[in-house]
């Protein structure tokens, strides 16, 4: 091992041996094996550009001569009907990278299929993007504004989910991402049901977070790098998917706009209120019955509510 | 590259220096294989680790009268390929932000199989444990591991202090250890 006296003055609790056999057994594993090997024929026209350009009073060479496969001079001719190739193939690009969007409308929940057999829910008003040539990619990409609970498919290549302020990598399990960008409790909340997830706020890529099947983490909206969130409970984070209503410690505002999104009406409540944390539990039959619920359990204050036009009022006596 | 000492890269970097040709095949010949790896580990591309190759090297003898023999060589070679590696991901990729943060969610390149522990086996597991450190980590592990660069050469590469070069090797040897352990433990243990 090289420099190994370096290392212990650093740390000096560590025994040599402990570091020796992971170096020693980590030989035959080099990653960079998975590189092709070089092509001699390649190679050896790259050194005769190189000794070209680098003779004595020689002229520079035009860059990478040997290198490129055809010469553009012989398109010339064919300039036009290239021309129009082009835009051709330029038309197929511009639908081909034109994203695929799905939403789920207010008051509904959306099941996504994705070419590579990975399934996604979608909780009201949610949406995701991905590209229409998803599977081509070496690395399958999905946006998503809201709340989905995601079953990745194993197909050996990553699968990153991209929030507004955080990515998160996975390769084949399922898991929950939350990430409302105007939430009243704002971020992107991951909680993971099986597998193995990599979560990093976007700003800080390289302050990944591991998490493991029962484990939770928010990227907070202030785009700093991840916390634990030990104490949630994974069942909390999938309970829209059962139609349960489930908040911990959370402002009343989160939970309304939660009502709001799932039955597509308008709840105003002031800031107060909306502020006020609290815990609820509930199966959801209607957006009333929440209201009420809600109201009914909050002891601090005494909430009451009236119907309106397209939703519910919430005010205190 | 690893055979290939010191000294040797010090009296190319002279050569260099001097103009002389035959120094500058010398380095070609010794280190294109080296670095053509490392480059393919940024572009995932044959062509594109070409065209690298062709840049850093054509670079090179550009900046020759300016080399510092003192400054190792090799050091400056992997900087180079690393630099104009990610430069050619930024211009690929047009969102120039990206490039890096891409490397971050590299694939396993192979998933671990659960069963048998012949050597095959036990290489996949720690291929897949390598690839599980975080991205310079990882990058740091492989140069000091396999490409067979110096803390203070990789520290001058990747543009880290040497400390933190040092950290993340420990760390990664520790990431290793602790799978190896949970894997076999009578691999680790004496």
């Amino acid at each position: 091992m090289p420099d190994l006296e370096t290392w212990l003055a650093e740390h000096p609790d560590l025994d040599p041996g402990d570091l020796a056999a992971p170096w020693r057994l980590a030989e035959g594993a080099n990653p960079l094996d998975a590189a092709p090997a070089p092509d001699p024929a390649r190679i050896q026209a790259l050194r005769t550009v190189l000794l070209q350009s680098t003779a004595n009073g020689a002229p520079q060479p035009s860059r990478r001569a040997a290198l490129r496969r055809a010469p553009f001079a012989a398109l010339r001719p064919w300039m036009a009907a290239a021309a129009c190739l082009v835009l051709l193939v330029a038309a197929g690009l511009f639908f081909w990278n034109t994203p695929v969007t799905v939403h789920a409308p207010y008051g509904e929940t959306a099941r996504v299929a994705l070419p590579d057999g990975s399934q996604i829910q979608l909780n009201s008003g949610s949406t995701l993007t991905y590209a229409r040539r998803f599977t081509d990619a070496a690395t399958r990409r999905v946006q998503l504004q809201g709340e989905a609970f995601f079953d990745v498919a194993k197909t050996g290549g990553p699968f990153v989910i991209e929030t507004f302020n955080a990515r998160i990598a996975v390769l084949g399990t399922s898991f929950n991402v939350r990430a409302w960008p105007n939430d009243g409790n704002a971020g992107t909340l991951v909680a993971v049901q099986t597998g193995l997830v990599e979560v990093a706020a976007k700003g800080h890529p390289h302050e990944a977070l591991r998490l493991e099947p029962g484990e939770a983490a928010r990227v907070a909206a202030t785009f700093d790098a991840p916390t634990p969130e030990a104490n949630l409970d994974p069942a909390a984070a999938t309970a829209w998917r059962e139609d349960r209503f489930v908040f911990v410690n959370q402002p009343l505002g989160v939970m309304f706009d939660e009502i709001e999104r799932r039955f597509g009406i308008e709840i105003k409540a002031p800031e107060k209120i909306r502020q006020y944390p609290h815990n609820i539990g509930t199966k959801v039959t209607s957006a009333e019955k929440l209201v009420s619920d809600l109201c009914g359990s909050v002891t601090a204050f005494k909430l009451r509510y009236r119907a309106m036009a397209n939703g519910f009022e919430v005010f205190e006596q | 590259m690893k055979t290939i000492n010191d000294e040797q890269f010090t009296a190319w970097s002279r050569g260099l220096r001097d103009s002389d040709r035959q120094a500058y095949t010398r380095v070609f010949e010794a280190t294109y294989d080296a670095l053509y790896r490392y480059a393919w580990y940024f572009t995932h591309d044959e062509e594109t680790t070409y065209d690298v190759l062709q840049d850093v090297f054509l670079k090179l003898w550009q900046v020759r009268e300016r080399i510092d023999p003192a400054r190792s060589l090799k050091a400056l070679l992997y900087q180079m390929v690393r630099n104009t590696a990610l430069n050619h991901i930024r211009h690929a990729r047009r969102h120039a932000a990206d490039a890096l943060d891409e490397m971050v969610i590299e694939p396993a390149s192979s998933s671990p199989s659960e069963s048998s522990f012949d050597v095959q086996a036990l290489d996949d597991h720690i291929r897949g444990w390598i690839d599980e450190l975080p991205t310079r980590r990882r990058e740091a592990f492989l140069l000091s591991r396999y490409q067979g660069l110096s803390h203070a050469e990789i520290a001058d590469v990747m543009n880290l202090a040497p400390k933190t070069v040092n950290n993340h090797i420990v760390l990664a040897l520790q990431h290793l250890r602790t799978r190896l352990l949970a894997h076999q433990p009578d691999l680790v243990t004496p």
